[in-house]
Order: structure tokens, then C-alpha cells, then sequence
């Protein structure tokens, strides 16, 4: 099962103190130090406001997602307890972020190397392939499945789609590093995601800490269940006592 | 290995009083992190995005303008800024000063103190140099153009101008009454006990034009047409009176003036249904809420600019304070009235008398006994007639024709009203007219741009002081890093003048001089420093110094009003509508509101790497959709906005939270003035400006290109101006 960050939309002011928490975390704190234009500001959690909803949009890492059957390249995988996306590997097709059916992904340009991206050369992907499995997901998009959002996100509909983009071409990522110049050109285009901050100094989710209104918790399911296997062992208990 | 340090100190930003936790690199001189305090009373060791990442300006990245690190004059109008030595730059002052005061009098000197960085001891020193040393009550700070209205307003209904409650029992209260108060971007942490309120079962009634957040989570939302807050006041007052939702015992016990008041509210002419057309509200919403406020004796009122930033500011705040005496809502926990002060120390800057009629610890300069008292202190005689507010100030340069009575010196301490001000072209014209103007501050803002003296003084975080929270807290505000070149705090630069110019002042420290001002104001007698540090802060009044005396966490309790009789006063007063309405001309309502991460003139948080990150210049304009379909503008694009008085330039934000005819812009921006555009009409008694309504229109730019790299060139130019060299780093 993996874990997540979930929001209390009645506690969120709207303030994206969330967003900068992210942004410093995986920059790491030399940010402060730095020439002020020479980091990138690309939060990997949004807040989104309508007339009468405000919360914060990130990464549910769901337990199928369609954000991995939409990838071509295989860079998004499932890890242990999260939704994993490769950012070195990433090329930037932006297929993904078509996929996420909670807009949790975005696409953003590098200008810097921080410390969580590492800067690699990315050779075009191949576009005619990338094409070709547009084609593909746009012929589904108009058959959408016939039950509803959930059945989409959890049941076939998935299955189809990873059908569809099998087989995956390889990551066209070269593997060495090279060495950066710093300046208004970006790099490359990257998705972004929130990675519950597993790249980072702190290794722990930045913005739920940060939150000033505590708005945002940790969704881990597996503390969940055993803290309703203990509830449960104690009810078990108390009945047997009061039974004796 | 470096030496890492912890240091306890209070959030410059806002009036919450957040308590913060640095942690420094000694060796570097450099701040690592902050983290909430634990142990802070109002903020529970949470911070909002200011509080954890604006401390960055302390490194002086120079984004938007740059640190001051020497004195400098301008030995003529119109020539440059000159470096020059602390004594050149103190006895050029004190020359100017005394030939002013020689020529005019000392009633042409006024005197604008600073409710941000510097703290209480210095706001008290200020005003002491303009009382005794150049002898004029001419002292004002910027809460004449925030709550100047709640501190008159208040005065008169119940005695005490500030917040009766505390920040924590917001928690508490069983209804909110949130009245023209944005309290999720003015500060987070006031709102994060909105919220939790809401969470324990506290409804919530909140009026403001505005789809505010807290409107989001409100259980009755009104959402009134801008300026009529009177009318519905008087309204909600109206359905208590005629559906006898009234609490008499209170009213009999601790009120004067209700017969009267009700002769007046009762009239039909007041019921909701009389005066929907004008506010636009729905009767049945306005008596449901009515009935919901008087439902609770732990209803607490909240009010911000909403409420004072109008012609009409102090009768306002008297109205709501009547709703609270009519249903027995003062004097007891989580009730009252929560006027909720915008920056860090404009409690203080009034606690310390930096206000043209009253000495430190609201003590009258009318009042010959008080006068007495500090004339005898400082061995000098003090002028019995109140002086100006800084509002004045356009007035007594450009209109006077009496040059006698004429200002002829500005004394600007951490203030830009060439930023903050309403109607910045009329500013402007005033600023020049000034024979001298002499700025001590921490970064090269706008209005440096007309000093003849610039003083350079230590920031937050570089200096000792004790802060005035929103809530009356005093609270010690340590030194967190060393500051860099040749920097003062002002207290000493005040000082070194004040010798200079013939009155010896001299102090080792803080402590001594919250000591003299402790010593003459009774109400805050019992703060001293070491029971500040051992009780996280003293809420006053504290009159005695005894440890047992631990402050007041509440005001007026048991309903003793603080007024001269004890009681609170109900005062009706009739509506008065705004002063500049939207004409064929300029068809769009424009009020004046917050960016969650910038504050203030934005010369501390717009030099901070990440708050500019989130939101930086031109700022923007949020409108209705319907309004920008009209125009034929869409989200982001740069749009030129005009009023009367000036225009500016901005982005185009289009959001249904705001109603169709109405358009809001934050003040912080430098491009994107909105300032150009205010009005500067005046609240009568309280001369606080009418920010939050004047008429304007919003223009298409057809060559979004030359628009865009117009606002490149204006942002470039400003930080040129502000002596940043080298340009925008890539």
C-alpha cells in the first residue's frame, strides 16, 4: 500500500506556505545562499482555488496509476509505498500529466541543477513513436468507460490502457552526466510530482510540517492498519474482561 | 566545525506575534532555519510562509532594492546622495532641524515613527525627540492608515482601542463575526484559530464583498456591497432591538446611552429589508445572522481594513462594538472585539505614544496632570495642543497658504510613504515641496528618493526590542545575527540627534529605556523584560511589578469598561456613503487588499528568494470573468488600470470570488502601484484614508509584447534606482 498526503480542505487557507516548503526541500538549504535567479521555483504541490473550494493538488499515489500506464518510456514506477517518477529518465512528453486524473502532475522547464535533478543529456524522444501513442490514448479518450470515475481509475479501465502503450520503446536517457552551464536556456522540460520527498536532505515530507493551519497529514496505510489492528486487539480485550 | 546557535525571538511580519526559532551559523553570521516555537503563545510552534522563509531579506540578495550601510546626505535639492561620516550626516541634520524650527516654529517639523522593525523603544524614543527635544506633538506611525479608526472608534465605545480578546480564544468562541476581515492573508495564524473553531463547532458569519476563505467556510456568508458596512450594522442592530434578542441585564448594568440609540435604531427605516437594495444582501440572511450573533455570550467580532479603511472608519467600529454591548458580549473569555492589528508592532507604536494626542500608555497631552508628569521626566516644557496626523501632511505642504503653518520637515522613520500612501502623485508633489526630509531606514525605498538625510539602521534580527502583538502582548525580540557596515539601531541614531541638537540623551541599552517609559505609563508598569522572558510575553495592562501581576488576558472584565465612567457607550450614527462612486468614466469599484506573502511597502519580503518566487511584480488585478469577458481580457494579461488621480499597469486575474462591477489590487507592488489610483479622502475623526473604495477603469493593451517588456524595463529601472548595480542576474 502506499502512503500519501492528504488535505483537510475546511482547514487549508489557501496561503502555499506547502509550495515554498517544497520548493526549499528539494533545492536543500543552500537556496538561501545562492544567486536569488539561480534556482528553479517548481513545487511539486498546487494549491487550486475555485469559487468555493480551496486545497492542495499533489501527487495521491494511487494504487494503479494512470499516470504509469500513460508513460512511454517507463520512467514511472511502483515503488515500495509510493508512486515513483525517474526525473533523470524523465524526457518530458507530458503523457502523464494528460493521465492524472487529479492534475497532480506538472510539467515544468529546468533552468538549474538543484540536488534532487540531476542534470543529464536527454536526446529527443522519439517523436514518432510519441505520436503514434497519442493517436492511441486519444482513440481511448473517446470511449470513456461506461461506469464511473472510480471504476476508471481502479478497474479496467486502466488495464486497457496499459494495454494500449505496450510495448514501451526504452528510455531514450543517455546514462552519463554532463556538466552544466547555468542560464536563462532550460535545460529540458521534466514532470514533476510530489515524491513525498524521498530525494531530499530531510527524506520526510517538507510541506506537511510547514502547513500553518496543519492542514496536511501523512496517509500511511500501513501505521492505519495497524493502529486499527492494535484498536481492535484492545476491544477484543476489554470484552474479555469485562466477560471474566 | 561551525558554531550553531538556537535563538528564541518574535516574526517581524504582522501583528500575531508568532514566536520563532532560528537556527544560526555563528561563524558564517548567518541564519540556517527557522521553525516555530513551540512555547509561542499565539502561533503553537506553526508558521506561515513569511515567518519560516522571510527572514531571507537579512542576506541582502538586493532582488528588489538594497541594504543602506552608510549615512549619506544631499547637501543641495536635486543633487545626488552623498557617504558621508555618522557626524557629518547627524550635525547636517541637527543644523537643518534647528534652523527649521528657528524660522517656523517647532510645529513644522512632523515626525512619521515606525510600527515594523525597530520595536517599542525605539517608537517610544521617537516620539520623546519630537516632544522634547524638537517640541512638537507632530508624532504620527502607520496606523492612521490601517486602525486608526479602531483605536478612535473603540476609545470612544469602550474605552480601550485595542483587541479585548486574545488570539488563542478565537479557538474558543462559539460564533465568529467576521466583518471586512481577510484574516487567511492578513495572518495565517489568526486564521489557523478561525479555523479551528470552525472545526470544534463555532459557526462563522462572515461579511465581505470578497469570496474570501473564510467566507468559503462561513456559515453565513454576506456578501455585502463595498462601503455599506454602516447600513448593515445598523440593520443586524435593528433586528436585535425589534425581535428583543437584547441581553438587559447587561445593557443596564454596564451601558449608557441605549435609549437614546434605540430611539434611532428602531425606526423601520433601519430593517434589513429597508436597506437591501443599497447593501445588496438578502433580509432573511442578514436577520438569521443577527439572531446568530446574539445567540452566544462567546461571540467574538473580528473587523481589519474592511472596516477602517473608509471615510467612514471610526462610526464603523463603534457600530460593531454596539452589537457586542447590545448582546452582552464583553468582559469574560472568548468574547469581545478583535480589531486585528496589521504589522508586527502597530500596537506598540500606539502603546508608546507615537500618536499626535496621546503619550505613551494613552495618557492625554490634554490632560495637564499626565502633561505634568512628563515634563517633569524629561526637564523640558511640552506643547498642550495635539498635533497633526501624518495625513495632514499633503495638506499643511501644498494648500497652506500660510508658510508659518506650513510642515517644513519630515522626520520618516522606517515608513515609504512615497510607496504606502494614498494618491502617490499628490505624495510625490509633497515630498518635493518639503524643505527637508530625513529618512532613517534599513533599505533604499521610494521615498529615499527625496530625503535630504539618510539615516541607515539595523533590521529585525539585528537588533534588541520588545513587540506589542495584535492581542496586547509585549514580547522580547532578540538579536539573531551581527549586523553589517555601518548600521545604528535607531534608538541610538535618535539619540546621537537628539545631543546633537542640544537635548543630551544617552542610554546602554534597551532596557533602560523601556525602564523610563515602563516607569511613567501605569498601564504598563508591571512589564518588565525579565517577567516578559519568563511568562512568553505580558498582555497589558500589567500595573504592578510584582510577579503575581501576569498582565490581562482579556479586557474589561466583568464588563468594567475601561471609559471614564466605567460603562460602554452605544453611539448611533447615520450612513454615510463612500466618497468617489463609479461613474460612466470609471465604471469599476477598486479596493486596496493583502498578497499572503508579501508585507507591507514589500522592501523586506520582496527581497526574500522564495516570497518573490510565489508572486512578484507588476502584482495583478483580480476581477470578475464577466468583466474581463467585457474587456476582452484573459488571465495573466497585462492590463492598464486608471483612476482620477493616476494609472498603472498590472496582470489581469479573473476569479468568480469577486462580484461583477468590483476589481481588488494589493498595494505591495512597486510597477503595479495601485496607490496611483486611491483616493485620499478622510475619515473625520480618525483621518484614516478610504483605501478600500474609489472609482477606476481597466484598459486593454493591445501590444501585449512592448506591454511586457515595458514592466521588464520598469522593474530593471527601480532597481537601478535603488542602487542595485549590475542589473537582473539570468
Amino acid at each position: 500500500m502506499n502512503k500519501s498526503i492528504k488535505a483537510d480542505p475546511q482547514l487549508c487557507i489557501g496561503c502555499r506556505t506547502c509550495m515554498i516548503a517544497c520548493v526549499v526541500n528539494h533545492t536543500g538549504k543552500r537556496i538561501f545562499e545562492i544567486d536569488p535567479n539561480g534556482y528553479d521555483f517548481n513545487p511539486r504541490v498546487h494549491i487550486q482555488k475555485t469559487k468555493t473550494m480551496t486545497k492542495p493538488i499533489q501527487c495521491h499515489h494511487c494504487p494503479k496509476p494512470f499516470c504509469m500506464a500513460a508513460c512511454p518510456f517507463d520512467v514511472i514506477t511502483l515503488g515500495k509505498e509510493s508512486v515513483n517518477l525517474d526525473e533523470d529518465r524523465c524526457t518530458g512528453c507530458g503523457f502523464c500529466a494528460k493521465a492524472c486524473p487529479f492534475g497532480a502532475i506538472t510539467m515544468a522547464e529546468i533552468y538549474h541543477v538543484t540536488d534532487t535533478v540531476k542534470a543529464q543529456a536527454i536526446p529527443a524522444p522519439d517523436i514518432a513513436k510519441a505520436w503514434e501513442l497519442e493517436k492511441e490514448q486519444e482513440e481511448l479518450n473517446k470511449h470513456p468507460e461506461p461506469v464511473g470515475f472510480f471504476h476508471n481509475l481502479f478497474g479496467d479501465g486502466r488495464r486497457k490502457r496499459q494495454q494500449a502503450t505496450t510495448p514501451k520503446p526504452a528510455s531514450p536517457c543517455a546514462e552519463k552526466p554532463i556538466p552544466l552551464t547555468k542560464g536563462k536556456f532550460s535545460i529540458r522540460t521534466i514532470a514533476y510530482k510530489c515524491d513525498l520527498c524521498a530525494h531530499t536532505e530531510t527524506g520526510q515530507p517538507a510541506c506537511v510540517p510547514a502547513c500553518p493551519t496543519g492542514a496536511l497529514s501523512i496517509i500511511d496505510p500501513a501505521a492505519i492498519a495497524a493502529k486499527a489492528k492494535a484498536a481492535a486487539a484492545a476491544k477484543a480485550k476489554a470484552k474479555a474482561t469485562q466477560k471474566g | 566545525m561551525a558554531t550553531i546557535e538556537t535563538v528564541r525571538t518574535i516574526c517581524p511580519y504582522c501583528g500575531t506575534g508568532c514566536a520563532i526559532e532560528f537556527t544560526v551559523d555563528r561563524d558564517a553570521n548567518r541564519i540556517l532555519e527557522a521553525k516555530g516555537a513551540a512555547d509561542g503563545v499565539n502561533n503553537e510552534g506553526r508558521l506561515c510562509l513569511k515567518g519560516l522563509y522571510g527572514w531571507d531579506y537579512l542576506n541582502d540578495p538586493q532582488i528588489l532594492t538594497r541594504r543602506i550601510r552608510k549615512p549619506m546626505i544631499r547637501r543641495t535639492k536635486g543633487a545626488a546622495l552623498e557617504a558621508v561620516s555618522w557626524d557629518e550626516a547627524i550635525r547636517f541634520t541637527a543644523d537643518k532641524l534647528k534652523a527649521i524650527i528657528k524660522q517656523y516654529g517647532p510645529d513644522a517639523v512632523m515626525g512619521a515613527g515606525s510600527a515594523r522593525g525597530p520595536g517599542n523603544e525605539t517608537a517610544y524614543l521617537t516620539q520623546k525627540f519630537m516632544r522634547a527635544v524638537i517640541g512638537t506633538n507632530n508624532i504620527d506611525h502607520c496606523a492612521r492608515i490601517c486602525h486608526g479608526a479602531s483605536v478612535a472608534g473603540l476609545g470612544e465605545s469602550v474605552g480601550e482601542g485595542a483587541m479585548s480578546c486574545s488570539v488563542p480564544e478565537i479557538e474558543d468562541a462559539e460564533v465568529i463575526f467576521n466583518i471586512g476581515y481577510n484574516g487567511p492573508v492578513a495572518h495565517p495564524l489568526v486564521a489557523r484559530r478561525i479555523v479551528r473553531a470552525k472545526k470544534k463547532g463555532a459557526k462563522i458569519i462572515c461579511v465581505d464583498p470578497r469570496r474570501t476563505e473564510t467566507a468559503r467556510i462561513s456559515d453565513i456568508y454576506l456578501p455585502i456591497k463595498g462601503g455599506t458596512n454602516m447600513l448593515l450594522l445598523v440593520a443586524m442592530a435593528h433586528v436585535m432591538i425589534t425581535e428583543d434578542l437584547l441581553d438587559h441585564d447587561f445593557i443596564a448594568k454596564h451601558t449608557v446611552g441605549f435609549e437614546a440609540y434605540v430611539n434611532e435604531v428602531s425606526k423601520p427605516e433601519h430593517s434589513p429589508e429597508a436597506v437591501a437594495a443599497e447593501t445588496g444582501l438578502n433580509p432573511e440572511d442578514v436577520r438569521k445572522a443577527a439572531r446568530l450573533f446574539a445567540s452566544s455570550k462567546h461571540t467574538i467580532t473580528l473587523w481589519g481594513m474592511g472596516i477602517t479603511q473608509f471615510s467612514q472608519g471610526v462610526n464603523c467600529v463603534i457600530a460593531c462594538s454596539n452589537l457586542c454591548l447590545l448582546t452582552g458580549n464583553y468582559g469574560h473569555y472568548a468574547t469581545g472585539v478583535g480589531p486585528v492589528r496589521g504589522q508586527n508592532n502597530v500596537q506598540g507604536t500606539c502603546d508608546m505614544g507615537l500618536l499626535p494626542n496621546k503619550y505613551p500608555g494613552y495618557q492625554d497631552v490634554k490632560d495637564p496632570a499626565a502633561r505634568q508628569k512628563f515634563e517633569k521626566a524629561w526637564g523640558v516644557s511640552l506643547p498642550a495642543t495635539p498635533g497633526i496626523p501624518l495625513t495632514w501632511v499633503p495638506q499643511r505642504v501644498l494648500r497652506e497658504p500660510d508658510p508659518a503653518k506650513r510642515i517644513h520637515a519630515y522626520y520618516i522613520i522606517g515608513e515609504d510613504p512615497a510607496q504606502s500612501d494614498p494618491d502617490l502623485p499628490e505624495i510625490r508633489k509633497t515630498l518635493e515641496s518639503i524643505d527637508f526630509v530625513a529618512v532613517q531606514d534599513i533599505f533604499f525605498n521610494k521615498t529615499i528618493e527625496y530625503a535630504d538625510v539618510v539615516f541607515p539602521a539595523t533590521a529585525w534580527g539585528e537588533h534588541e526590542a520588545v513587540y506589542t502583538s495584535c492581542d496586547r502582548r509585549f514580547q522580547r525580540v532578540h538579536k539573531v545575527i551581527e549586523p553589517q557596515g555601518d548600521c545604528k539601531p535607531d534608538w541610538e541614531i535618535l539619540c546621537l540627534l537628539a545631543t546633537a541638537m542640544g537635548y543630551p540623551m544617552h542610554y546602554n541599552n534597551t532596557q533602560e529605556i523601556w525602564d523610563e517609559m515602563r516607569l511613567l505609563s501605569p498601564k504598563f508598569t508591571g512589564a518588565t523584560y525579565e517577567k516578559m522572558e519568563e511568562n512568553k510575553g505580558i498582555q497589558w495592562p500589567c500595573y504592578s511589578e510584582a510577579p503575581e501581576d501576569k498582565g490581562t488576558q482579556f479586557l474589561h472584565e466583568g464588563a468594567n469598561f475601561a471609559t471614564a465612567d466605567g460603562k460602554g457607550h452605544f453611539y448611533y450614527h447615520a450612513y454615510e456613503p463612500v466618497k468617489e462612486k463609479e461613474n460612466t468614466e470609471f465604471p469599476l469599484a477598486l479596493a486596496t487588499v493583502r498578497e499572503v506573502g508579501h508585507y507591507s511597502v514589500r522592501t523586506m519580503t520582496g527581497n526574500c528568494r522564495l516570497l518573490r518566487s510565489l508572486e512578484d511584480e507588476p502584482g495583478y488585478i483580480t476581477m470578475n470573468p464577466a468583466d474581463c469577458k467585457d474587456l476582452g481580457v484573459s488571465a495573466g494579461e497585462l492590463v492598464r488600470v486608471v483612476s482620477k488621480r493616476g494609472h498603472t499597469i498590472t496582470r489581469c486575474k479573473p476569479t468568480e470570488r469577486v462580484a461583477k462591477g468590483t476589481t481588488y489590487m494589493t498595494y505591495q507592488w512597486w510597477v503595479g502601484a495601485c496607490n496611483e489610483l486611491t483616493n485620499a479622502s478622510l475619515d473625520p475623526k480618525s483621518n484614516t484614508p478610504e483605501y478600500k473604495y474609489c472609482a477606476c477603469r481597466v484598459e486593454k493593451i493591445d501590444d501585449q509584447a512592448n506591454a511586457e517588456a515595458f514592466v521588464k524595463d520598469q522593474y530593471e529601472a527601480i532597481r537601478q534606482q535603488m542602487g542595485i548595480k549590475g542589473g537582473l542576474r539570468a
